[in-house]
């Protein structure tokens, strides 16, 4: 008889193993990952696909230079790490999760 | 396993549930005698809710679980519970059991507490059997409060 701890009910409950969300939590937190920018990566494991701009104007979010270019500097850092993928459509910047990273896609939106 | 869950209310070896409606018994003058399945009658309250001091109600969670054979699953009152002076009366989820949890909330400080949809006053803890169970078969099925 044993009692089911923290990373067995988050499997069992939520579907995810928590061993999986080792490392891009790592890579997470290696890039100071405040408050709002936590709240950008939700939006955009929200909406699947999205531009900086309007991910910022979804959240009510200011939308000047300064904000806009903090988190484009985040997102290219998670781009190099392989957490985040770029296209460009029609001269558009348009991010989403890379699909090997898809397990903390779900976790951050449950 | 568990229906409407939220991934903030998994806890180190346990999960927080979330109170989801509650129900009064109906006051009659009748004996009531499962044995003869005289149960009392139930009506429904709305939360937000002010539970006097002696009041007893029953609650129904928001979540529900689709309990796997494996496991047990064993209430205990939320400490925020005791803290307030509430008494929760709760007991075993068998395996094989579908539907919310239901648990009895009784009053028994000096002060009248407000009840409110999502407030955290039952936790859980599964624990993973030994052996072969037998699904549960129960008439409270599905959440039924009585």
């Amino acid at each position: 008889m044993s009692v089911l701890a923290y990373s067995e009910l988050l499997k069992r409950i939520v579907g995810i193993d928590e061993k999986i969300l080792e490392k891009p939590y790592q890579i997470i937190s290696k890039h100071n990952t405040t408050k709002n920018r936590l709240a950008v990566l939700k939006e955009l494991a929200r909406t699947e696909k999205n531009t900086i701009g309007r991910l910022l104007k979804n959240l009510k979010l200011n939308r000047s230079g300064g904000s806009y270019l903090t988190i484009k500097k985040y997102f290219l850092e998670l781009e190099k790490e392989g957490l985040l993928k770029k296209e460009k459509v029609n001269k558009i910047e348009v991010w989403s999760f890379s699909e090997k990273y898809n397990d903390l896609k779900v976790f951050i939106l449950r | 396993m568990i229906e409407n869950f939220k991934k903030e209310n998994i806890g180190p070896c346990k999960y927080d549930f979330e109170l989801g409606e509650i129900f009064k018994h109906k006051k009659t003058k009748e004996i009531i005698d499962i044995s003869k399945d005289k149960f009392p009658e139930l009506i429904e309250l709305k939360l937000p809710y002010v539970l006097k001091p002696g009041e007893y109600v029953l609650g129904r969670t928001i979540e529900k679980f689709n309990m796997p054979l494996e496991l047990l699953s064993i209430y205990a009152s939320n400490s925020i519970a005791f803290r307030l002076g509430m008494n929760i009366l709760c007991g075993l989820n068998d395996p094989g059991y579908k539907g919310n949890a239901i648990f009895g909330i009784h009053n028994i400080s000096q002060n009248k507490i407000l009840l409110f949809r999502g407030m955290k006053l039952l936790e859980t803890a599964f624990v993973e059997l030994k052996g072969d169970a037998t699904p549960v078969q129960t008439k409270f099925m599905g959440g039924r409060v009585l």
